[in-house]
């Protein structure tokens, strides 16, 4: 009905701009804004409703390109409070304004969240040691840089080739002091032996314990495994996904717009050649020692307990 | 090695030349291996039969008492023994000479092997001495045959064990780095001389000698080291793991290397090379082509040494001449290896302690208490990185070719 | 590398000890000779506890630096006791309401806790007691606290009404939108809650009393007839659950002797006493060995938060040789060695002891450095089964094990809030 696609949309559009005006606070901040929006924008007037117009925003956002996958989990977070406030019984209006508030508060929150893993994963960097990552994470730089508040160590950043998100990493580091080394992707076997460990972010935490990211992670975890180092995973917790891939091919759709590395410079590529370009990669639970998240440290096993107490 | 064959074991014993005594409590596990007690009068019987040369009597004792040991050690001791041998040996007359020096030689070697049992090196150079007697021209007058003999030993030692270890020195040197952290284990002739040339040619590297007991040969490899100006870290095996992350080398000596690659040495080796493995350290073996053997080890088990039970008793508590269970504050310096013991099997320490609870040096009258002494272990060929040779260096897969080219050579 | 230099008692002439070369930082998990960071640096920082409990701390933490005191079950109980006796004599220290005791507890496990890190049992037992008394005071001091009712009241509505409606051990996802935890704990008074936060402690005691027992009552599951089991050392659970096998089964046992110590030589005559068949080995046989062991069963000093084991010095290569041969390591330990604390390799909650076992002073070998570590860390990967008290687990569990009996914000002792 036009109606309901209507307040999709907006929804939609509510995330974008969100988004554009402030990216320091990230996508996550970004998509519960929307859904709040979209909450402070409805007509509804039952639970049932509410949860109706909290499920289409979401549909609506994760159609969106380069959304995060976590928006599934962040709607039924929504949808599981908006379930249990109501079983004390309080009236509809009250029930929505209380989501409204906490959406907002959520939304900032997300953003302390950070500082929270920084100030829980610090300790895991050794004093005079090598830490290795890839591409950009804001959670795994405010790590780096709490940590550099009290020791001395270095970085080595894997470039990230073409998009070099790398970069972006590097020059943050090096403005608050601390060494660091860019190497090429295909260079991570070679320097890992110097590491004492890797620290990745995540663009989607899963069920299984494991992690979606950017391509090139899932490499890095094997690596890291042959060489015994351990291979950590910074990430808010509105990142949880309920996921359970089983391999490379189950990860959901999605077409990156970003240029095909192989063919930087080269034009497109000529039949009968065949380009790949998967914009993520999974990593499954084994290779992944720890996750820093804001509700602490966790095992793999551990977030596959909370995503089951939310959505059982 | 027979010895739960009740068949083998009768004749071994005929064969014996001295009389070793089965040890008290077997254990189950080696049922297939001699156990003994620490025998003493090993000489006895053999001074009394008259058979056996003085040289070889002398050597059998130092044997038995730990004074000549490391592989090189034994299998130069027993050849130059076997050289007196030969050059004072008068067959009688009207005897094929080449058949009598084979078969005293056969009782010499059954000697030193009752005293303790032989190597896998010292059983490749029996069989090289025993191949050389049998191929002797049997034209050639005896004179000229021993001094062929003779000869041919020397030339065997100088070849494969002094040139042979100069090569490996040469070769293992140049794989240690200025800023290396080298781990050895144990003692090992060869690994001393390489640590030393490396030192002595300015590299500056350092070293931990990883030891564990009861033999504990790193404290006297480490005393020589000190003494020559190195620094060392003394780790013990319980120190390894905390100590591995920062070794970049493992420089390990061998008994022996076998057909799959295995590598046999000292009880020990095998966990330091497996937690080097895991550290990502490469283990380098020094190893002399004569010490590999054609024969294949799955576990330690099939085929070890064991030892003097009596090792595992700490110092203090030993049954040495009469100072079971006294005071630490007098006990023997931890190097020395327990001298004559006064009580040969069987004869059980009046617990100092005495009352509820024994002690270890009890163990003989706890009866469910064994003590089991391994000398050896087989290091599989995954935890190895390179075999350094007089040949060359060579990945552990390689051995068996060397084998192979070695005994298409010698013809054997 | 940074040289730690010992009192001349424990080292004497010729040695020097080194520590870890290189990183600093973990050196601070190494017993550090004087404590650090206290919260008041210029004045005793225990000036603010009862006298009484000034000197019980003062003793116990003699005793632990003299080596007095080795047994942790016997630490773990002394440290119940002296906050037994800090919340019985708190109104002493003008403490009225739970937060001011909550401070205090802090500040007393603090001090323990800084002066031994390596003795993990005593931080696990002051939270076990913050645990309790946030507990009691969420819970109005109407029921008694019992841990396995943690687990049970998050999921559901708990009696305390209001915006707070589930109680879960710490953040979680599902309380991500709830209101920030509105329980004041300085408006909440102590007078009502002491008694009930005392009957916890005795709880935990009887607990620990029993834990030898509960978990050798478990040894028949695990072992088979005709077995043969390679342990080393001489942990009291791990010769208990033997020895309750034993009164059933027919196995052997393996013991390697655990130099320097020789304790693997005691366990190995106390268990062939008790009429279990015996083979004492050589640390250095143990890979020789273990190609005919069936189950590898060993004790640990303490269990990270990982699912990691803090154990005797040499478990590290006990572990790996198992796995070479695919042999499963079965860790006996106590709940009351769960620790909320990460582990950073060989280093941590790591004590370096006197080197004289290895080599006297009057040997003359001059220049040495001789690492003793008491204990190694075992990764968890290589620890197939964790067994307590409160029955086996998978190392990968731990983490609940941990949200029922500890609170997250007790993780960090010298934190304290308002």
């Amino acid at each position: 009905m036009p109606a309901v696609s209507k307040a999709a949309s907006k929804a939609a559009a509510a995330y974008t701009s969100f988004l554009a005006e402030d990216p320091v606070a990230g996508p996550s901040a970004a998509a519960i804004k929307a859904l709040t929006e979209s909450i402070k924008g409805s007509s509804a007037t039952t639970i049932m409703g509410l949860s109706e117009v909290l499920r289409e925003a979401g549909a609506a956002l994760s159609s969106l390109r380069d959304a995060p996958m976590s928006i599934a989990s962040l709607c039924e977070l929504f949808v599981r409070f908006i379930t249990r406030t109501a079983l004390e019984a309080r009236d509809f209006d009250d029930i929505r304004r209380l989501l409204i508030e906490r959406g907002e508060m959520l939304a900032r929150t997300t953003i302390e969240a950070r500082s929270k893993i920084a100030k829980i994963g610090a300790p895991f960097v050794d004093a005079g040691g090598v830490v290795l990552t890839l591409g950009y994470s804001r959670c795994v730089v405010a790590l780096l840089l709490a940590a550099a508040k009290t020791k001395h160590f270095s970085v080595i950043v894997a470039e990230s080739h073409p998009q070099g998100d790398g970069h972006t990493t590097a020059q943050q580091l090096a403005q608050a002091g601390v060494p660091v080394t860019m190497v090429e992707d295909a260079a991570v076997a070679y320097v890992m032996t110097r590491c004492q460990m890797v620290l990745c972010g995540a663009e989607a935490v899963l069920e299984s314990g494991g992690v979606i990211n950017k391509t090139g992670t899932y490499q890095m975890a094997i690596v890291a495994h042959a060489f015994k180092k351990p291979f950590y995973i910074a990430s808010e917790s509105t990142k949880f996904a309920r996921l359970f891939p089983l391999s490379q091919n189950d990860l959901p759709e999605h077409e990156s717009a970003r240029e095909h590395a192989a063919f930087v410079g080269r034009g497109p590529p000529p039949p009968p050649l065949i380009a790949e370009k998967p914009s993520r990669d999974y990593t499954p639970p084994n290779y992944v020692q720890l996750l820093f998240t804001d509700l602490g440290v966790l095992t793999p096993s551990a977030v596959s307990d909370e995503l089951i107490k939310l959505f059982d | 090695m027979q010895h739960d064959d009740k068949k083998s074991v009768a004749k071994l014993q005929k064969q014996q030349v001295a009389k070793r005594t089965p040890t008290q409590k077997e254990v189950p596990l080696f049922a297939h291996l001699p156990q003994y007690e620490k025998d003493t009068g090993l000489s006895a019987a053999a001074v009394a039969k008259g058979s056996i040369h003085p040289a070889v009597l002398r050597l059998g004792l130092q044997m038995a008492e730990g004074i000549i040991s490391g592989s090189n050690a034994r299998v130069v001791g027993m050849l130059r023994a076997f050289q007196q041998v030969i050059s004072d040996f008068e067959p009688p007359p009207a005897k094929v000479f080449s058949r009598e020096l084979d078969a005293c030689l056969k009782l010499q070697i059954q000697y030193l092997v009752d005293c303790r049992p032989q190597s896998m090196a010292m059983g490749n150079g029996i069989k090289w001495i025993k191949n050389k007697v049998t191929v002797a021209p049997p034209h050639l007058p005896d004179e000229k045959v021993k001094e062929m003999l003779v000869e041919s030993i020397d030339q065997f030692i100088a070849e494969k064990i002094h040139i042979a270890d100069e090569a490996i020195i040469a070769n293992a040197m140049s794989r240690i780095a200025p800023g290396d952290v080298v781990l050895v284990y144990a003692a090992s002739y060869v690994v001393e001389r390489v640590l030393l040339h490396a030192y002595q040619s300015g590299v500056t590297f350092r070293i931990l000698v990883a030891d564990a007991g009861p033999k504990f040969e790193g404290r006297d490899l480490m005393a020589r080291l000190l003494a020559a100006g190195l620094r060392c870290t003394y780790v013990n095996l319980h120190a390894l793991s905390y100590t591995m992350p920062e070794v970049t080398k493992l420089l390990l000596g061998a008994s022996s290397m076998l057909l799959n690659g295995t590598l046999v040495a000292r009880a020990g080796t095998a966990l330091v090379c497996m937690l080097a493995h895991s550290h990502g350290v490469p283990a380098l073996v020094c190893c002399e082509t004569y010490k590999f053997a054609e024969r294949v080890l799955l576990d330690s088990i099939c085929f070890n040494e064991l030892g003097d039970p009596d090792e595992l008793i700490p110092p203090p508590l030993r049954p040495a001449t009469g100072v079971a269970g006294s005071a630490p504050a007098t006990a023997p310096a931890p190097t020395a290896p327990p001298a004559a013991p006064a009580a040969g099997g069987g004869v059980t320490t009046a617990s100092a302690g005495g009352g509820g609870t024994g002690s270890v040096a009890d163990w003989r009258d706890i009866p469910r208490l064994k003590l089991l002494n391994l000398l050896y272990d087989a290091t599989p060929m995954k935890y190895l990185t390179m075999v350094v040779t007089e040949v060359g260096v060579i990945p552990p897969t390689s051995v068996p070719a060397v084998i192979r080219e070695a005994s298409a050579r010698e013809g054997v | 590398m940074r040289k730690q230099t010992i009192s001349k008692k424990t080292s004497g002439v010729g040695c020097e000890y080194v520590g870890q070369s290189g990183t600093l930082g973990r050196l601070a998990h190494c017993t550090p000779i004087v404590a650090t960071a206290m919260p008041a640096p210029s004045s005793n920082p225990l000036a603010d506890l009862p006298p009484n409990v000034q000197q019980e701390i003062s003793k116990l933490l003699a005793k632990l630096r003299r080596r007095q005191l080795l047994n942790s079950l016997d630490v773990a109980r002394k440290t119940l006791e002296i906050m037994r006796l800090l919340v019985a004599t708190s109104a002493a220290a003008q403490a009225t309401d739970v937060n001011s005791l909550i401070k205090l507890i802090k500040r007393a496990g603090a001090v323990m806790v800084t002066a031994q890190p390596h003795e993990l049992v005593i931080g696990n037992m002051v939270r076990r007691v913050l645990a309790i008394v946030r507990d009691e005071t969420r819970d109005g001091g109407n029921k008694p606290f019992k841990a396995g009712d943690a687990a049970a009241a998050s999921g559901g509505d708990a009696a305390s009404g209001g915006e707070q409606t589930v109680h879960v051990a710490g953040p979680s996802l599902m309380s991500l939108l709830d209101a920030p935890e509105a329980l004041d704990y300085s408006r909440q008074s102590l007078k009502a809650l002491k008694g009930p936060i005392i009957e916890g402690i005795a709880e935990v005691m009887e607990e620990l009393s029993t834990v030898s027992a509960h978990i050798a009552e478990q040894a028949i599951q695990h072992i088979h007839a005709n077995e043969v089991v390679l342990t080393h050392g001489r942990d009291p659970t791990v010769e208990a659950f033997l020895k309750a096998a034993a009164k059933k089964r027919n196995f052997d046992v393996i013991v390697a002797e655990t130099a320097p110590g020789g304790e693997g030589q005691q366990m190995a005559v106390a268990l062939a006493e008790a009429g279990i068949s015996t083979t004492l080995i050589a640390d250095a046989a143990v890979f020789a060995v273990m190609a005919r062991v069936n189950k590898v069963i060993v004790g640990a000093h303490g269990v990270m938060a990982n699912g990691g084991l803090i154990a005797a010095a040499g478990s590290h290569l006990l572990a790996l040789a198992a796995q070479h041969f695919s042999v499963p390591v079965v860790a006996c330990a106590g709940l009351y060695k769960l620790t909320p604390l990460f582990p950073s390799g060989p280093d941590s909650f790591n004590m370096l002891l006197s080197p004289q076992p290895m080599l006297r002073y009057d040997e003359g070998l001059q220049g040495v450095h001789v690492p003793n570590p008491a204990f190694d860390y075992v990764p968890p990967e290589l620890v197939a089964l964790l067994i307590t008290n409160s029955g086996p687990s998978h190392t990968s569990y731990i983490y609940r094990l941990l949200a029922e009996y500890y609170h997250p914000e007790d993780q960090d002792l010298s934190e304290v809030h308002g």
